[in-house]
């Protein structure tokens, strides 16, 4: 390949040339096209043509048009079309399309150009060699570009076609780079920052319209050196001798170079520095998290220089900020004939600079412009100077962070958690459906259990029906077994800080948590209980089954039962003193309960296990709810508030336990005293007393009343008769009946 | 780097932040209180002393200045533009400040007739590996060494700084200190600051004292103190003392080489202090002053007439 350093060569093909790469500059950063153009250009070109070793194309990526090159079910690196991702116009006006490829470490692994419009690169020597020139760049590491400026590598040189060669470099590195700092190939990554956390350029902020007021304002910042003054500067002590021999040319009041930068990426300032036409390209070549400066001069001294048409970099200015030098290339540069403010002074070299987002500049901090004076003391000798600008926006310009970056991430944790809670429960529709009608009807049956306790049938049914949905339903199929362990995270959780969002994590439960609130204010512990504790329907299910087997039950002696009461009061009270010293610690002592073994695991569990709750249940064949009565920690812990219940919905007469028992020893749970009053602490509701209350066939009571009353009726018959005898007998005519 | 024997690591101490509080009256006037940041910046002992509401924002930016300069001139750093320099023997597009500083190397070269030379870091670097091996260099390895010196043979451009033979090595220990100084004064300067006492190694003075008065400075003579000494304002001083680093255990052996002999200086001299507008210069010219007798210096401090010899001894 021809390759000559462009600066070796002159003559009027390279004046030409640099001319053209001017245009070119000033071309604006074309915007990338609507769809990408990635598919249609893979589909045409085999991986293995691309990268050697590449056997396929994965599927394309959302964020970034850019697909992996895979060998075997291992990605090897990234395929991208350069004019998918930056501006690659070339000398045509139309894109030079370039299939690329980087490696997971950021090397380009191939380069192909499969289209482009160039005038003199149709056919012939050239094109052969711009190609072989794409195909050149595999290997090319980007990381060192990702620096701002670049490597100011030098350019290779094609005669006639410094445009297009200049455009496939620029196009490829770029878009190199912007598919490494998105992906983070190579180490290379966007600094992450949340927004809010830091100061950022309000684009709200006017600025006013006149050049003077500008300069004024600080929105513009000036550098004005005469030739007086840099002669001085030069003959400070410190600088060489001979400085002084080799004085500026001009007049000693003429100007040296006056010049002026300002933040053109800032809204305000645009607006009023620039056209409408020029702020487009502006915005189209200042990338996300980017900015660009504006650097205008007249006088003497270029600040340009001469040296970027060689190797891109411009070696006159850099700007520092912080401990950050940031130097421009060329290909970060639109140049403008004129400022649009009508004041403006007439300026020679006017450019916008682009900052990329690696370079981390933050337009709100002060930076400065160095300007870079050489003087030229005979054919060798150099000395230097370097002059600065300083920049600093405007307090009104800026809008200050909101917030910390910790109070940012602790809102952004806190929204996952309320995105996972929202998920969790839609997805729990069914479930929390299902609990929904049956909390309805339970409700329900308690309001109007008069009603349904008149039928000693249905409300056998209602109960065997119910409880048979809580065990399925509830327990089997939602897991909604509320449990002991819930009151002891609720304990330590007020310890170390209550958060409602830990308890909404599990809807069932937490919902069924607040119906057990509501219950024990207006029932008792019975409504949960009895009737929706999946373990308790298990029990009583079995022990109905039983019954129904005849096998015989065994009814505790009273004074035994009563002391056996305390036992689940001892139990939680030992858990809840565990809570304190350790919760992990409580949770294990807590497998008292076999609601994890019978419900959550449906029995699939190590043998000791699935050994208590076995006994458990057989226990639970002879005594009804054995474990309810005796054992259950979250039965106590119940059990407890049981009492502050608002109203009494269970009727009783006078008669109950002095002298009736029956309703006592029918009782499953025992829980009425001999002396007839229900213990709220013990009692399930499970309605069996309130239909024996009703019972004509059982209650005492009742069947007194109703022969009272059949014997009123008949007394009642009776007067009437006599009523009517005497009604008779008095009657006037009676007596001459009578007689 | 081999490890020296740094007998003193600092050579002046400034009594600025000693200030009792009821030294100076005007201080309660003052809102601002005086803040002192003690830091590290090139390997030495460094400090910035103002008064100023936003002291801490300010020290922050001088900071990252400080950090900025250390990537282009510690021979310490790996990634930095002096040792890319000097391990590739070129430098492409090379930072504006080491233009500045070597053009002032340029200029103290040719004055110190010579004596003045960064290219001396072959030489350094020969004799800090044999005496951290417990030997004094070879003759020969002195004189293999001595042949790679040359300030001639730096091209230095904007687009390019090269060795124009390979094995060439540049320090700027000898003005680096200094110049980093005169940095952070202008970034104070350009954030309004008027009495602010820089020390990098080297002190540059905007202003005075924020109580009133010069900042007083004292030297410090091979361990002897000399109380206010020196009064600073709106001046930079810099000292060198030739055996306050050294090569050897026995402290003979002083880390500033004749580029001419290929040896470490053998003039007497303890400490050398200077004064001038810029701590560059200062740093450099007391740099240069050790390998001098103290007509030479006289004589050449006649071409730098801002410039002091405030001790010599």
């Amino acid at each position: 390949m021809h390759a000559v350093r462009f600066a070796r060569s002159f003559g009027l093909g390279t004046l030409l040339s640099a001319l053209l790469a001017l245009v070119a500059l000033a071309l604006p950063a074309a915007a990338q096209s609507e769809a990408p153009l990635l598919p249609d250009f893979i589909a045409l070109y085999p991986a293995g043509k691309l990268v050697p070793g590449a056997e396929a194309y994965g599927p394309m990526r959302d964020d970034i048009p850019v697909v992996p090159l895979l060998k075997g079910s291992e990605t090897i690196g990234y395929a991208f079309m350069n004019s998918d991702l930056v501006g690659a116009i070339g000398y045509s006006s139309r894109p030079i399309h370039i299939l690329a490829a980087v490696s997971p470490d950021a090397v380009v692994l191939g380069a192909a150009m499969l289209q482009q419009s160039e005038p003199l690169l149709q056919s012939g020597k050239r094109a052969t060699t711009v190609k072989q020139l794409v195909a050149s760049y595999a290997g090319r590491d980007l990381k060192p570009e990702a620096v701002p400026g670049g490597t100011g590598k030098d350019r290779p040189y094609v005669s006639g076609v410094s445009v297009s060669v200049r455009v496939i470099e620029d196009s490829i590195i770029r878009a190199g780079l912007k598919v490494a700092f998105t992906l983070g190939l190579g180490g290379l990554e966007m600094p992450a920052r949340p927004p809010g956390t830091f100061a950022t350029v309000n684009p709200e902020a006017e600025a006013p319209a006149t050049w003077q007021a500008l300069l004024d304002a600080g929105l513009l910042r000036q550098l004005r050196l005469t030739n007086a003054q840099l002669n001085q500067d030069f003959a400070a002590p410190g600088q060489p001798p001979n400085a002084a021999k080799f004085p500026a040319r001009g007049a000693a009041d003429e100007l040296f170079i006056d010049l002026y930068a300002s933040d053109i990426s800032v809204p305000g300032i645009a607006a009023q520095l620039l056209r409408g036409v020029e702020r487009t390209d502006l915005f189209a070549m200042v990338e996300a998290g980017g900015a660009a400066i504006v650097v205008a001069a007249r006088g003497d001294y270029s600040w340009r220089g001469s040296n970027y048409r060689y190797d891109g970099l411009f070696d006159r200015i850099a700007l520092v900020q912080g401990d950050k030098t940031i130097r421009f290339n060329s290909r970060d540069q639109m140049s403008i004939y004129r400022l649009a403010v009508p004041d403006t002074p007439i300026l020679t070299e006017i450019s916008l600079l682009a900052i990329p987002a690696f370079a981390e500049f933050d337009p709100t901090q002060p930076w400065r412009l160095e300007l870079l004076v050489e003087r030229r003391m005979g054919a060798i000798e150099r000395t230097y100077l370097t002059y600065g600008v300083d920049f600093a926006l405007p307090a009104n310009f800026i809008t200050p962070a909101v917030m910390t970056v910790a109070q940012y991430e602790q809102a952004a944790e806190r929204a996952a958690v309320v995105a996972m809670r929202n998920s969790v429960w839609q997805n729990k529709s069914v479930e929390l459906a299902g609990l929904a009608v049956m909390l309805a009807v339970l409700t329900a049956a308690f309001f109007f259990q008069s009603y349904l306790t008149r039928s000693a049938g249905l409300t056998f049914w209602f109960r065997i029906g119910y409880l048979g949905t809580t065990l399925a339903f509830l327990g089997w199929y939602s897991n909604a077994q509320l449990s002991i362990v819930n009151l002891m995270a609720l304990a330590s959780s007020l310890q170390s800080g209550f958060d409602w969002e830990t308890f909404l994590m599990d809807p069932m439960a937490f919902i069924l948590w607040f119906s057990v609130a509501a219950a024990l204010i207006f029932w008792g512990r019975g409504a949960y209980c009895g009737w929706l504790c999946p373990f308790g329907a298990m029990q009583e299910l079995t022990n109905r089954l039983a019954k129904a087997l005849h096998i015989p039950q065994w009814t505790l002696p009273w004074g035994l039962h009563e002391r056996l009461w305390a036992v689940k009061y001892i139990i939680f009270l030992g858990l809840f003193g565990a809570t304190l010293t350790s919760l992990d610690t409580a949770i294990r002592y807590a497998e008292v309960e076999p609601f994890r073994t019978a419900i959550t695991l449906k029995f699939a569990r190590a043998w000791p296990y699935t050994l208590y709750l076995s006994v458990l249940l057989f226990i639970g064949l002879f005594v009804e709810r054995f474990f309810c009565r005796y054992l259950c920690p979250l039965g106590a812990a119940l059990a407890i508030p049981a009492r502050i219940r608002m109203f009494d919905w269970i009727k009783r007469y006078r008669e109950c336990g002095s002298p009736c028992q029956i309703c006592s020893n029918e009782c499953m749970v025992q829980s009425i005293h001999p002396t007839g009053e229900i213990n709220p602490n013990e009692c399930l509701s499970c309605l069996h007393c309130q239909v024996q209350y009703q019972s004509k066939s059982v209650c005492p009571v009742v069947i007194k009343q109703v022969k009272r009353r059949e014997k009123v009726a008949q007394g009642v018959h009776a007067v009437e008769h006599v009523i009517e005898r005497t009604h008779h007998a008095n009657h006037p005519h009676a007596v001459k009946v009578a007689e | 780097m081999p490890a020296l024997n740094r007998r003193r690591f600092l050579t002046i101490s400034a009594a600025a932040g000693a200030v009792g509080a009821g030294a100076f009256a005007g201080r309660a006037l003052q809102a601002a209180p005086l803040y002192r940041w003690d830091g590290v910046a090139l390997g030495a002992g460094a400090s910035i002393t103002l008064a100023h509401p936003d002291a801490e924002r300010i020290i922050g930016r001088a900071l990252a200045e400080i950090a900025r300069l250390e990537a282009v001139f510690s021979l310490y750093r790996k990634d930095s533009a002096l040792t890319v320099l000097n391990a590739n023997g070129s430098l492409a597009n090379p930072p504006f400040e080491l233009l500045e500083c070597l053009a002032l190397c340029g200029t103290i070269h040719s004055a110190s007739g010579g004596l003045f030379d960064p290219t001396v870091q072959p030489l350094w670097r020969l004799y800090a590996e044999s005496f951290a091996k417990g030997a004094a260099p070879l003759p020969e390895a002195v004189a293999a060494a001595r042949a790679l010196v040359g300030w001639g043979d730096v091209r230095i451009g904007a687009d390019r700084i090269a060795f124009a033979r390979p094995g060439m090595g540049l320090t700027l220990n000898g003005v680096a200190q200094g110049f980093i100084a005169d940095r952070v004064a202008a970034l104070l300067t350009a954030e309004g600051l008027t009495d602010v006492l820089v020390d990098t190694g080297e002190m540059r003075a905007l202003g005075g004292h924020p109580d009133g008065g010069a900042w007083p400075v004292a030297l410090d003579v091979e361990g002897t103190i000399l109380p206010d000494a020196v009064s600073l304002r709106e001046m930079a001083l810099a000292s060198s003392a030739p055996r306050g680093t050294t090569f050897d255990d026995a402290g003979l052996q002083g880390h500033i080489l004749n580029p001419a002999t290929g040896a470490p200086s053998d003039l007497p001299w303890r400490l050398v202090s200077v004064t001038a507008p810029s701590a560059a210069l200062a740093d450099a010219l007391s740099s240069a002053f050790c390998l001098m007798p103290r007509e030479a210096i006289v004589a050449t401090l006649s071409a730098f007439p801002s410039a002091r010899l405030v001790y010599l001894g």
